[in-house]
């Protein structure tokens, strides 16, 4: 029975480079397999009733087609955004105040002015938790649902949808599945998977795809000419060397010439769309990022990850450069984004997903700012199958732990992962043999969340 | 994990059991229904009635500080594991007994293999044991304040001195004598000796060795970071003498090109990052690192320099380590800790380790060591701290008068009045009404101390900035340079008071305070911390010893075996691609080296060269293993050969090239001297800018409008330089690129042009360097050598066409000539159609054409055709056989 759900997915193909990190998964088989699942026996007897009934007769399971994945890296202050607290003293509640929304008895920031009007679209979750406190493994967490812990590689979320996608081609498109705009070195990317399921990263959405025309003087049948000519110069090299790593170039180049020919190219270029919009959206790396994103889903892509630095808010939060300049390009941004799925549609089938790696302290430091905070923070979902207009979780007074509903990281991966319909309760297998899942080991979707 | 803990983890996690033993749960429901029923006021108090049942009949499998581990990694010894359970599942379902794992397993018959202790290993609980372990867990199973067997409820001393935990890794001391790093063939032939001895002993066969083509191209980018120029691939191929190979990896180890690529590495370790304003501090401290590796500091020294520095970046760059994670002193405690001492401490900022040995606390003991380090503004020399204090209580006002036809600001102290003062204390009272009185006056402190200096004269510099604006404006200049230089000073005034007001201060306090979140009974939040390294002997603390200096000392010393050992490891992952331990910062105790007598050997071999960095590097690149095929199988062979760890090195790996080298190779095929095309820093010559601070605003003012005249005169050339941008190229550009040190031979060159160690740090997201996987710099060695999409993409339809196929050209009438790239302008200076593909061999995959591909090409392009040539050109980058390091 596990075969036949592996043969689904896409299992078979893999990719082992040399790649240092790499190396370490290979090991990681030996030794770590034994003491973490009891042993190779339980390897290959996968057990379903263990992993739970299928999510597939669940409410909103792949009510979304699409996800735009908003990663706010460095640590996003719960206090200063859907969790404020304008009772608590001003050494906590710091210069922040609570406005109302457009929904009764939900008051958010008065950083999120805009975003205030589309609460009746959002579902905050207030009641996340994290077990890390460090930038570069807590990212990796929320990013795969696993813990970085030297040995292994995993996927991020898009690659998951990517690795599962049952329709196989991406329609008729030649833009590939997943995408990441101002990806940061550190993305997890395909993990253990083939690299084809790799995000493909834009660098900035201002610029686009770059180079992907032809250079002056060279037209299609000349470059097309010193593409033969590589390869066939190329082919003793690539006779000798037979590992992925090598032969994944020449492919690529198929794929870059595809898509230099697809119709699609034009979703890069963000000045077809009208000036006010992109205005709207903001000129700055959220923005034109969200703006680029609408327009890749709207192209049928399955993922877009945005990411945003700049939060690690330890000293000054509240000087103008930090804190409130952030919060108001998400702010722009999000809502501009959220009129505008909603506008076209596309809203019921694509699900908005703000997150961080972990919140902000509760009380503020001697820096004037907020340092990590893993305990207790928040996050949103809108749009496809969000239980919209309404909170979940929540922290206790001091808005320091969470008090009810806790929703662990992996929990909050599989809950994307389900709206998304991916079956985050069955167990995939690495090349090496190593079972994974996409909400992570223990991730359960949750339904207060999902409507 | 033994097979008998798994097993027990396999069949008590599966739930189809759970109905064959029913019938013991009912009973037991009834136990607990009444004895709950029959006392219902005596609740059972866990370290009184349960904690003896573990420890008599769990502790065996189940306990932390023994010499096993805790078996399915359930410790019941530590309040926080229980509720944790295995490392599976939790144990204990609070109020619910007939759901938790502890009470079923305890409770199964006799002869079931599952039961609990395990039959041989410990007798059963009684009837009544496991009524006790219901009732517990019903009642929701607290621990009313207990903590753990160590820690008991009250906090007993922070953990006792004799307890000795062993903490590093042992390593075998099995080597053979050391010889001399002088003689180096035998010295060489002493690691071939090991490697080999070890694939023997594996059965491994050793590759062949390699050509001298594929070692000129292998050691070019392992040392020099980039390809050689057709000339330096002819002299090495064409030479005969006997030791050309080790002579060249002589030259290339003392060259400039081995400082850049050597930068590139610890430049990814260091995360060096050019952030905006503060940009020349981290300048300084790049600058720093390459002048370090251009002397050839040993490994110790530079390491000392860096964790004991105080000061600015003026006057001591190696503070830009420190600088890198400004207030932020437990995070770049971690990042020390894992760089220098390879271990990941970084889970103990919140919390014990999980997977470590390492404490919390133990990490706030290390914490305690940098805790008063600070990066502060200083009272310049010019102004009395007196004067300074008394400043801060005026407000500063100007205003901005025209005389004579000039603007000029007037600058006046207004002393705060009563209302005003009492208002300002009203504002503060406000602000700070939840702290104490001792915290606001540290809170003020800490706002006065840092960034008094930089805002005082960033305040005096941005109101110049509107000044000459105003004056631009009114038609008062009388050329745009002259303009543009009075804002150009400006603005070096802001930057001077970055370089000079954020210096690094350590106090003399010697000890850390645990955070708010602190829970563990050993200590309270709050509480102080004294200074203890995590292993070895804690050297003392006193006022001739300031802690910052002890724990460098403390680091760097040839008794620290963890210094030693991640440095030797981390080269030889260098040259080799991968390292003998399966990790290069995360060693633990626990992890063995794959060739423990090689690793003894290099350690030893770094300690008695003192940490001679270059010739630790020499004896490897010498090595015979070094000089063999590399390694590279077919997915087909992986199931049995396919390299992981541990790997044996019967060649080094085959990588894609860095990001760094393929760009640094493409530059070798633009500029010529790639090496010696230097950046530009304006605070290069110390003696110049050391009196700095005695100045005040404006005397400082005129002095930076000195240095940009200066600049724009003796710089002539860089600034014709800096205009004249390559045709198309501004989507390359960067504004921040930064400008190189004009000389001669790189005039008529793109700005945008030179090795990537020369280049803004890291350059911006998008930039060739980025998208082919340079770092970030956001975390410890984050580059990558993925391949995507993007990468072919610039390499197909720009890159070659812009830069490489560029010709140079005579400008006429006075207009620019243009540079063209050296490999391209050179091969057309050949006449000869072979020698043409020849150089274009030679200069692109630094090996001479076979007669085969000579043949192929003549077929499909005429080499007299630039067209043509253009064609293979581009075709020959675009190969596999160019991105990758054999």
């Amino acid at each position: 029975m596990k075969n036949m759900k592996k043969n689904n997915c896409n299992s078979g193909e893999h990719f082992e480079s040399f790649a240092r990190r790499d190396f370490l998964s290979v090991m990681a088989l030996a030794g770590a397999s034994g003491s973490l699942l009891g042993g190779a026996g339980s390897l290959s007897a996968a057990r379903r009733d263990e992993d739970g009934p299928d999510p597939a007769g669940m409410p909103g399971f792949g009510k979304a087609k699409h996800v735009i994945y908003l990663m706010l890296s460095g640590g996003f202050s719960h206090m200063d955004s859907f969790d404020p607290r304008p009772d608590l003293p001003e050494k906590a509640r710091g210069q922040t105040r609570a406005i109302d929304t457009n929904v009764d008895g939900i008051r958010i920031a008065n950083w999120f002015p805009k975003l205030a009007g589309h609460m009746d679209k959002i579902a905050i979750c207030n009641s996340r938790k994290s077990r890390i406190g460090a930038h570069a493994k807590g990212q990796y967490y929320v990013r795969t649902a696993y813990e970085l812990r030297g040995a292994d590689k995993h996927p991020h979320l898009g690659s998951w949808l990517s690795y599962c996608d049952k329709t196989g081609k991406k329609s008729e498109s030649a833009l590939p599945a997943n995408f990441i705009i101002n990806p940061p070195s550190n993305h997890p990317n395909a993990g253990w998977m083939h690299p084809k399921h790799a995000p493909l990263p834009i660098g900035s959405a201002q610029e686009g795809l770059k180079n992907s025309k032809p250079h002056y003087g060279v037209d299609s049948a000349r470059l097309l000419k010193r593409v033969n000519l590589s390869k066939v110069l190329g082919e003793s090299f690539r006779g000798r060397f037979l590992n992925d790593e090598v032969q994944t170039v020449s492919p690529l180049y198929d794929d870059a010439l595809a898509m230099m020919k697809g119709k699609d190219l034009v979703a890069f270029d963000l000045k077809k769309e009208p000036e006010w919009k992109r205005e709207a959206y903001g000129e700055n790396n959220v923005g034109q990022g969200l703006l680029l994103a609408k327009r890749l889903v709207e192209r049928g892509v399955r993922h877009v990850e945005v990411n945003s630095g700049g939060w690690d808010n330890h000293n000054a939060i509240y000087e103008d450069r930090n804190f409130p300049k952030k919060s108001k390009e998400v702010d722009d941004a999000l809502s501009a984004l959220l009129e505008d799925l909603q506008k076209s549609g596309l809203l019921d089938e694509t699900l908005v997903v703000l997150t961080t790696e972990f919140g902000r302290t509760p009380v503020i430091s001697e820096n004037l700012g907020r340092n990590h905070w893993p305990q207790a923070f928040s996050c949103l979902l809108a749009g496809a199958g969000v239980k919209a207009g309404t909170i979940f979780g929540a922290k206790n007074d001091a808005g320091g732990e969470v008090a009810e509903n806790e929703v662990s990281t992996p929990d909050w991966c599989a809950t994307i992962a389900h709206l998304a319909g991916l079956p985050w309760n069955e167990t995939f297998f690495s090349p090496s043999g190593r079972p994974f899942k996409s909400g992570g080991k223990k991730g359960q979707a949750q339904f207060g969340l999902i409507a | 994990m033994n097979a008998r803990s798994s097993e027990w983890m396999r069949k008590t996690s599966s739930r189809g059991s759970l109905g064959y033993f029913r019938a013991a749960f009912l009973f037991m429901a009834f136990l607990v229904f009444a004895s709950s029923s029959s006392s219902a006021e005596d609740r059972v108090d866990f370290e009184k009635q349960i904690l003896p049942i573990f420890e008599q009949k769990c502790f065996e499998c189940h306990s932390g500080g023994g010499k096993k581990k805790p078996k399915a990694g359930l410790r019941l010894d530590v309040a926080e594991a229980i509720i944790k359970g295995t490392k599976r599942e939790k144990i204990i379902e609070p109020h619910r007994p007939d759901e938790s794992v502890l009470i079923e397993v305890v409770s199964l018959p006799a002869d079931d293999d599952d039961l609990m202790p395990p039959p041989g290993k410990g007798k059963p609980l009684s009837k009544s044991e496991v009524a006790l372990l219901s009732k517990w867990v019903s009642e929701g199973a607290g621990f009313s304040g207990w903590l753990s067997v160590v820690q008991g409820k009250n906090p007993p001393p922070p953990k006792s001195e004799g307890v000795v935990r062993q903490r590093v890794p042992r390593v075998s001391d099995l080597y053979p004598k050391l010889v001399p790093a002088k003689k180096l063939k035998a010295a060489v032939a002493q690691v071939d000796g090991l490697i080999d001895k070890k694939l023997k002993a594996e059965g491994l066969k050793a590759f062949p060795s390699i050509s001298d083509e594929v070692f000129l191209r292998r050691i070019y980018l392992d040392i020099a970071g980039r390809i050689p120029t057709p000339a330096e691939a002819k002299a090495f191929l064409d030479g005969r003498s006997r030791n050309r190979r080790s002579h060249l990896i002589d030259k290339l180890l003392d060259s400039e090109a081995f400082v850049s690529h050597f930068y590139n590495f610890w430049a990814d370790i260091f995360r060096v990052r050019f952030n905006g304003r503060t940009s020349s501090m981290t300048e300084a401290f790049a600058r720093w690192i390459k002048s370090s590796i251009r002397q050839n500091k040993p490994y110790d020294k530079f390491v000392k320099e860096m964790l004991s520095a105080t000061g600015n970046g003026l006057d001591n760059p190696a503070v830009g380590y420190w600088y890198r994670d400004l207030n932020m002193k437990v995070d770049s405690l971690a990042y020390t800790a894992q760089v220098f001492l390879g271990t990941q401490m970084d889970c103990a900022m919140c919390h014990d380790h999980p997977f470590d040995q390492w404490s919390q606390y133990d990490f706030f003991q290390m914490a305690a060591y940098i805790w008063d380090n600070k990066m502060q503004g200083y009272v310049p020399r010019w102004v009395s701290k007196k004067t300074f204090l008394e400043n801060s209580l005026r407000i500063r006002r100007s205003s901005k008068e025209e005389i004579d036809g000039k603007i000029v600001a007037v600058w006046k102290d207004v002393p705060v009045n009563e209302r005003s003062a009492e208002r300002k204390r009203a504002q503060l009272k406000a602000r700070y009404s939840d702290l104490s009185m001792e915290e606001i006056r540290r809170t003020d402190r800490t706002s006065y101390d840092t960034g008094s200096y930089q805002n005082y004269v960033r305040m005096w510099a941005r109101e110049r900035r509107d000044i000459v604006k105003e004056r631009t404006e009114k038609g008062l200049y009388d050329s745009k340079a002259a303009a543009s230089a009075d804002s150009s000073a400006a603005r070096m005034m802001e930057d001077v008071a970055y370089l000079l007001g954020y210096s690094l201060r350590r106090g003399e306090k010697a000890w850390s305070v645990l955070p708010d979140t602190y829970r563990y009974g050993n200590a309270r939040p709050g509480d102080k911390v004294l200074p203890k390294t995590p292993f070895g002997q804690s050297p003392s603390v006193d006022e001739k010893n300031p802690p910052h200096e002890v724990f460098a000392n403390w680091m760097t010393s040839k008794k620290n075996p963890m210094f030693s050992r991640v440095i030797a490891n981390r080269l030889f992952e260098y040259v080799f691609g991968q390292g003998i331990y399966r990790t290069r910062d995360d060693i633990k105790v626990s992890d063995e080296a794959s060739n423990p007598e090689l690793m003894a050997l290099l350690e030893k071999r770094m300690l008695a060269d003192d940490f001679d960095m270059k010739k630790f590097l020499r004896i490897l690149y010498n090595t015979r293993a070094y000089q063999r095929q590399a390694w590279a199988p077919a997915p087909s062979e992986k199931d049995k050969s396919r390299p992981g760890w541990p790997y044996h090195y019967p060649g080094p790996l085959l990588k894609r090239m860095s990001s760094e080298q393929i760009w640094d190779s493409l530059m070798t095929m633009i500029v010529p001297e790639v090496d010696f095309r230097k950046r530009f820093f304006r605070y290069g010559d110390k003696e110049r800018f050391k009196d700095l601070d005695k100045m005040p605003p404006a005397e400082l003012y005129e002095f930076c409008r000195e240095i940009i005249r200066e600049e724009s005169t003796a710089g002539g050339k860089l600034k014709r330089d800096r205009s004249e941008k390559a045709k198309g190229s501004r989507k390359y550009s960067n504004s921040k690129a930064g400008a190189f040190v004009a000389s001669e031979i790189h005039a008529g060159y793109s700005q945008l042009l030179g090795r990537a160690s020369e280049l803004y740090q890291p350059m911006r997201a998008g930039h060739f360097l980025r998208a082919f996987g340079q770092s970030d710099r956001e975390q410890i060695e984050n580059s990558n050598r993925l391949s995507n999409v993007p990468q072919n993409l610039t390499l197909m339809n720009g890159f070659v066409d812009r830069y490489l196929l560029s010709e140079s050209y005579e400008g006429r009438k006075g207009r620019q000539s243009r540079k063209g790239a050296v490999l391209w302008d050179s091969i057309l200076a050949e006449e000869d159609g072979r020698k043409r593909i020849e150089l274009l061999y030679l200069g692109i995959l630094s090996r001479r054409p076979s007669t085969d591909e000579l043949a192929d090409i003549i077929a499909v392009a005429d080499p007299a055709d630039k067209k043509g040539l253009g064609d293979v050109f581009w075709a020959l980058v675009n190969t596999e056989e160019f991105r990758f390091v054999q």
